[in-house]
């Protein structure tokens, strides 16, 4: 009878003291992570890059990936165990085995809804953003699809480069708020690289003019600011970078893309070519070289004290529509590009 | 019950407070240079290793919490 009501005693006191904090401390985190994967969701169907199983191959990727996570967070965590439980706390062998157990229960309890949840997380991502506002907008302006809706085929990593937001404290654009009015135009996976406008971003629209007007469109409805923005397919962006005409430039800051959002014409090219012998007559060992929709800005001397760099923006720029990065950002967007997929 | 039951509500109530302070700062803040934890998942989860320590973490917490029965901070 004593035993029974110190039995009972005991099974309130770690209900109260362990099991309900627990507990709520569980679902409390469970809830935030919830929280952060819905948001996540709302700006992209592969935050975490998990490959999508719709698409082409996809569900070999992605079950690999599952495995692979599996396999890697298990073995992370046993080599962990062993070398602090045993290595360091010196605890007894069957402590450590209920961890290689222990783990390896919750593992086949956890997989079959980890599989699952992975599964609806990119397979329901991209869906019902084809009767966004951001989608018909899309329309309004006459940019055609071309893959199929509701599935990542055919979708193609874009990047949008935007000009002068969070320079000098003007133009403040939030990244978070960003990406969200980048995904509300139904843009799948979107991302953005630092704080000066680089968004990545899939889909399955081809038209990069059609697509800039629309996100300076959606940007200044959203910030009530006018920013130009130039969008380029990872393609365009590799074969940029591929026709670098000063690849033995050791500084990657010295080094700028001065993105258009079309060919010179012929004037500018006539101007920029007086200034840069202007800048020479000086002294100067800064040059500019054109190719396509981008100029190529040499300054080895130095990007912020270059004179022929503030006189190209000031011939080049005043509509607006011509923004640069220099070489590290430019490689790192390719790279960033590229992981996408 | 524990001697010390507050202690261990007041550490899990300053965790969990930091961790939704960090939260509701980040999504406030005009400039986007606070971080939100969706973008640090993301950016541990980018990686493979980052993909599996990060895995190895939740494993953890689920053993203590499911399988051996956490003591930690609740109890002398």
């Amino acid at each position: 009878m004593i035993r029974a009501a110190g039995d009972a005693a005991l099974s309130s006191s770690l209900v109260k003291s362990d099991l309900v904090p627990i507990a709520t401390g569980y679902v409390l985190v469970m809830g935030a992570l919830a929280i952060g994967l819905l948001i996540l969701r709302r700006r992209g169907p592969q935050p975490v890059g998990v490959p999508e199983p719709g698409a082409p191959g996809g569900w070999l990727r992605f079950v690999r990936h599952v495995a692979e996570l599996f396999a890697g967070g298990y073995l992370v965590l046993m080599a962990v165990i062993i070398a602090y439980y045993f290595g360091l706390v010196r605890v007894s062998g069957d402590f450590i085995e209920s961890g290689f157990s222990g783990c390896a229960e919750l593992l086949g309890i956890s997989a079959p809804l980890f599989l699952a949840a992975s599964w609806l997380d990119t397979r329901r991502a991209p869906r019902g953003r084809g009767t966004s506002a951001g989608a018909k907008h899309h329309r309004s302006l006459g940019i055609k699809k071309t893959a199929r809706p509701g599935t990542m085929g055919g979708m193609a990593t874009h990047v949008a480069l935007l000009r002068g937001i969070n320079v000098g404290g003007r133009n403040k654009v939030a990244m978070p708020a960003l990406r969200e009015v980048v995904s509300s135009l139904g843009h799948a996976g979107v991302s953005t690289y630092i704080q000066s406008g680089n968004v990545l971003f899939s889909t399955a629209h081809t038209d990069a003019a059609a697509l800039a007007e629309a996100l300076e469109g959606a940007i200044e409805g959203a910030f009530g600011i006018a920013v130009s923005v130039v969008v380029l397919s990872g393609d365009e962006l590799a074969a940029i970078l591929r026709g670098n005409p000063y690849p033995d430039e050791p500084d990657p800051r010295r080094v700028h893309v001065v993105f258009l959002n079309a060919e010179p014409p012929r004037d500018l090219l006539d101007r920029i070519a007086k200034a840069q012998e202007a800048a020479a007559a000086k002294g100067s060992r800064d040059t500019i070289t054109a190719a396509g929709r981008v100029l190529y800005l040499h300054t080895p001397d130095g990007y912020g004290n270059s004179e022929l760099a503030q006189t190209l923006f000031r011939i080049a720029g005043p509509k607006g529509k011509a923004t640069a990065r220099n070489w590290a950002t430019a490689t790192k967007l390719l790279a960033l590009c590229e992981d996408k997929g | 019950v524990a001697q010390h039951p507050v202690l261990g509500y007041l550490v899990w109530a300053v965790l969990f407070g930091a961790v939704f302070a960090w939260e509701g700062l980040a999504l406030s803040h005009i400039s986007g240079a606070v971080p939100t934890l969706s973008d640090t998942l993301r950016a541990i989860t980018r990686y493979p290793f980052g993909r599996w320590a990060l895995f190895a973490l939740w494993l953890w917490a689920g053993w203590h919490f499911f399988i051996r029965g956490w003591q930690f901070l609740l109890r002398s």
